[in-house]
């Protein structure tokens, strides 16, 4: 079920008033009518799936139960290997199989030696990726004695797949989300409010931003090879908008969402845009996943600590393994390596925490400098995302070939656009959050009438690309 | 919870009161500026726009027939009303209110494997919806709504501009705002194709059904009862292996033109002619048509 559709749009009041005036009478029912909705909405999708959520929320949970039991540390440790071997699996089966295989043929092949095999016709299930990790931390947590394990089976099961946040993350870590399904929830107001605010700043940021960048994206990604240096140069900023308005608008209507019921969800983007160098960027992106990284492979592989080429090796382990997660291509992997080589200077001079503090605190106008540093930081991510974005690393290079070419013809696109009309949009978006930079979000604060809100919904209504409703990016992954 | 449903209902009502609003103000712009499709253009006709004759049709008379050149060689003036995937519910359409504007004697329509489609196409219906709240044009659409589509187009104010934002939403309406004319508009409708068909030895061919399409049925009545000339005529086709006897037995004033352009280098695929194809197709046109009036 999409956040911008029809579906949801019936299917949340509907879940929303049973969870409040039926389902209110105890914690259990509350957190049963979570599992049957967050089910629902998964299976209306593909209900094959849910057998895989319900697989591995048995398995992490039976897990969960065994390790609370078992003192032996070696018997602690299989039954860890065992959950990190069961969720990873299912992502190498489903996400990976296939990559392996190819690779495994080609290499082979260059040794002159062919291989017969035949890659397998799999469906990728919407937000294994997510859903995988955030079992997996809790098990890692239990394990390492940071949570006490759970015997609620509801409350663990509402906590593997609530729907919020089910399919494309934040990816939440069982100390934060799973405590909040042991206390009855009652209903908060102002909480209420801010997350109605938080969807329409969502939807926002997907059907007028990044859906509308989408048009001009596949036009100009698709037929890179005709079009001006100029043309693929706003191709790439488009994409650099629509990757960050899909995903950080899905994670807004996910947390809103997920107000509305109760629970609070983490924050997963502040304004990476606005970054100062790649360090920053990468404190501000994607906020659920960097954290994950860190704490269950960057830390466990010596983190910061030890020799600078340890910290070197440990820094581009995770930006590689990082890229590797968003899907099965060497683009998503030169997509992470690319940001590592970003990275790596500022770890080497120790300047990678140099910016931490809020920009422009004092001022509503950023300084040259900041100016400066904000668009360098811009430019290098854009640059990363022609890789994440193309088909494959030929396209990649050689729609950076073309950029190159420095042709700086003004075009008109096959949708009947010239590239630049998507400006006017850009500086809408940038300009409303630049101004509430200090927010978690833009419409986190609002007058009793609602001004703000209503001049958004308008401008969804005026703007919004509702004539080409898009999957969200991140269901791929 | 009685405070945050009143503050629902405060926005589902703003929503209402903006959707009300923004409907007027789209629907007044494309009734009254620079109009950028062709029902837009045909809804602003006024007597004093007389036309000598029309074309209606889909992309193969939109692409097939120019009315700049038939006027530089006949003097009579002319648009080309085809608009591309149109099938014999939007020529309906479109008849009709040429007829309500009374502006011309004359209606070319283009015939082809349309003949057996009964319903509308929805893109080509796209640019009528503006005015869907027209009876007459509503009744039209009713007849044909077996999804009960244009009932929400029709009751729900704003949806239709929601659901066609890319073209009927603002980036046209400030186009229109701006006078910017599609270069259609500008041509009397017509839109030459540049291209060139690749396979000379590719054909095409259909079937048609033995039966009056209920739609043209439906305009001869029209045209007979209002004394308009209405003429079909089936535009140029390469390697066709068809027969359109079935138009020739049901259609009075029916030209076959299918096999009158045999050059694979004229044609841009097997339905449509290039711009040397539409200029030999058109000057054929005329022979035809007007030089014996």
């Amino acid at each position: 079920m999409l956040f911008n559709s029809i579906d949801f749009a019936v299917f949340l009041p509907i879940v929303f008033i049973l969870y409040w005036f039926i389902f209110n009478k105890s914690l259990k029912l509350q957190n049963v009518l979570i599992v049957i909705a967050s089910y629902v909405f998964y299976g209306w999708w593909d209900w094959r799936f849910l057998s895989l959520i319900a697989f591995s929320t048995i398995v992490d949970y039976s897990i969960g139960v065994a390790l609370s039991k078992q003192k032996h540390q070696t018997k602690r440790k299989l039954l860890l290997w065992t959950s990190i071997l069961i969720n990873l699996g299912f992502l190498g089966v489903f996400k990976y199989y296939n990559f392996f295989l190819d690779n495994f043929i080609e290499a082979f092949s260059l040794f002159g030696t062919k291989i017969q095999a035949n890659t397998l016709n799999i469906i990728l299930p919407v937000g294994i990726s997510f859903y995988t990790f955030q079992t997996l931390s809790y098990t890692i947590d239990v394990y390492r004695q940071k949570l006490k394990p759970t015997k609620d089976f509801i409350a663990f099961t509402a906590f593997v797949s609530f729907f919020p946040q089910l399919v494309a993350g934040p990816i939440e870590r069982a100390s934060n989300l799973l405590p909040q399904f042991y206390k009855k929830r009652t209903f908060n107001y102002q909480n209420a409010m801010i997350g109605v605010r938080q969807i329409i700043w969502g939807l926002f940021k997907k059907i007028v931003i990044a859906d509308t960048c989408s048009q001009y994206v596949n036009e100009i990604f698709k037929n890179y090879e005709t079009h001006s240096s100029l043309t693929l140069i706003i191709g790439a900023i488009c994409f650099s908008f629509q990757i960050y308005c899909d995903f950080s608008g899905y994670s807004d209507i996910a947390i809103g969402t997920s107000r509305l019921f109760g629970p609070n969800l983490m924050k997963n983007f502040k304004y990476p845009y606005f970054s100062r160098d790649i360090a920053e960027f990468w404190r501000r992106w994607h906020i659920s996943l960097s954290t994950w990284f860190r704490d269950y492979l960057y830390i466990p592989l010596g983190g910061s600590k030890g020799s600078k080429w340890n910290q070197v090796r440990n820094v581009s382990i995770i930006f590689i393994v990082s890229g590797f997660w968003h899907g099965a291509n060497w683009t998503f992997v030169v997509w992470g390596a690319l940001n590592a080589v970003y990275f790596l200077p500022l770890l080497l001079f120790n300047k990678n925490r140099k910016h931490i503090d809020t920009i422009s605190k004092d001022s509503n106008i950023p300084s040259v400098k900041e100016l400066i540093f904000i668009f360098n930081t811009f430019v290098l991510t854009t640059f990363s995302w022609i890789f994440f974005r193309s088909e494959n690393l030929e396209a990649a290079f050689l729609y950076i070939k073309r950029i190159l070419a420095f042709n700086f013809d003004i075009e008109r696109l096959q949708i009947e656009r010239y590239p630049f009309e998507i400006f006017p949009l850009l500086l809408l978006l940038i300009s409303i959050e630049w101004i509430h930079r200090n927010h978690e979000f833009p419409l986190f604060k609002d007058s009793k009438f609602m001004h703000k809100t209503i001049l958004i919904i308008l401008c969804i209504l005026m703007f919004g690309s509702f004539s080409d409703l898009n999957d969200f990016i991140y269901f791929q992954f | 919870m009685k405070k945050f449903f009143k503050n629902l209902i405060y926005l589902v009502i703003t929503i209402a009161i903006l959707c009300l609003g923004l409907d007027q103000v789209y629907t007044y712009i494309h009734k009254n500026t620079a109009p950028r499709n062709i029902p837009d253009y045909i809804m602003q006709l006024t007597p004093k726009d007389s036309l000598d004759y029309v074309i209606l049709g889909s992309s193969r008379a939109l692409h097939g027939l120019d009315p700049l050149l038939i006027k530089k060689q006949t003097q009579k003036k002319g648009f080309n009303f085809g608009v591309p995937g149109s099938s014999f519910f939007e020529i309906k359409l479109t008849v009709k209110q040429l007829l309500k504007k009374n502006i011309t004697k004359n209606i070319y329509i283009q015939v082809d494997y349309i003949w057996n489609e009964v319903y509308n196409s929805e893109v080509p219906t796209i640019g009528w919806l503006t005015y869907i709240n027209d009876r007459e044009i509503y009744n039209d659409f009713k007849e044909i709504d077996s999804k009960n589509e244009y009932i929400l187009y029709n009751k729900i104010p704003f949806y239709r501009y929601i659901k066609f934002d890319s073209k009927l939403g603002f980036r046209e309406l400030l186009m229109s705002l701006f006078n910017r004319h599609t270069s259609e508009i500008e041509n009397s409708g017509y839109a030459p194709l540049f291209g060139k068909l690749k396979n000379s030895k590719s054909t095409f061919k259909y079937t048609l059904n033995q039966n009056i399409n209920p739609h043209v049925a439906e305009i001869i009545a029209l045209c007979k009862k209002n004394n308009i000339n209405v003429f079909f005529f089936t535009a140029p086709i390469y390697n066709f292996q068809g027969n359109n006897t079935v138009l020739t037995k049901n259609l009075t004033n029916y030209t076959d033109f299918s096999n009158s352009v045999s050059d694979f280098k004229l044609y841009q695929d097997n339905t449509h002619l290039n711009i040397n194809g539409s200029e030999l197709f058109t000057e054929l046109f005329i022979k035809t048509y007007f030089n014996h009036n």
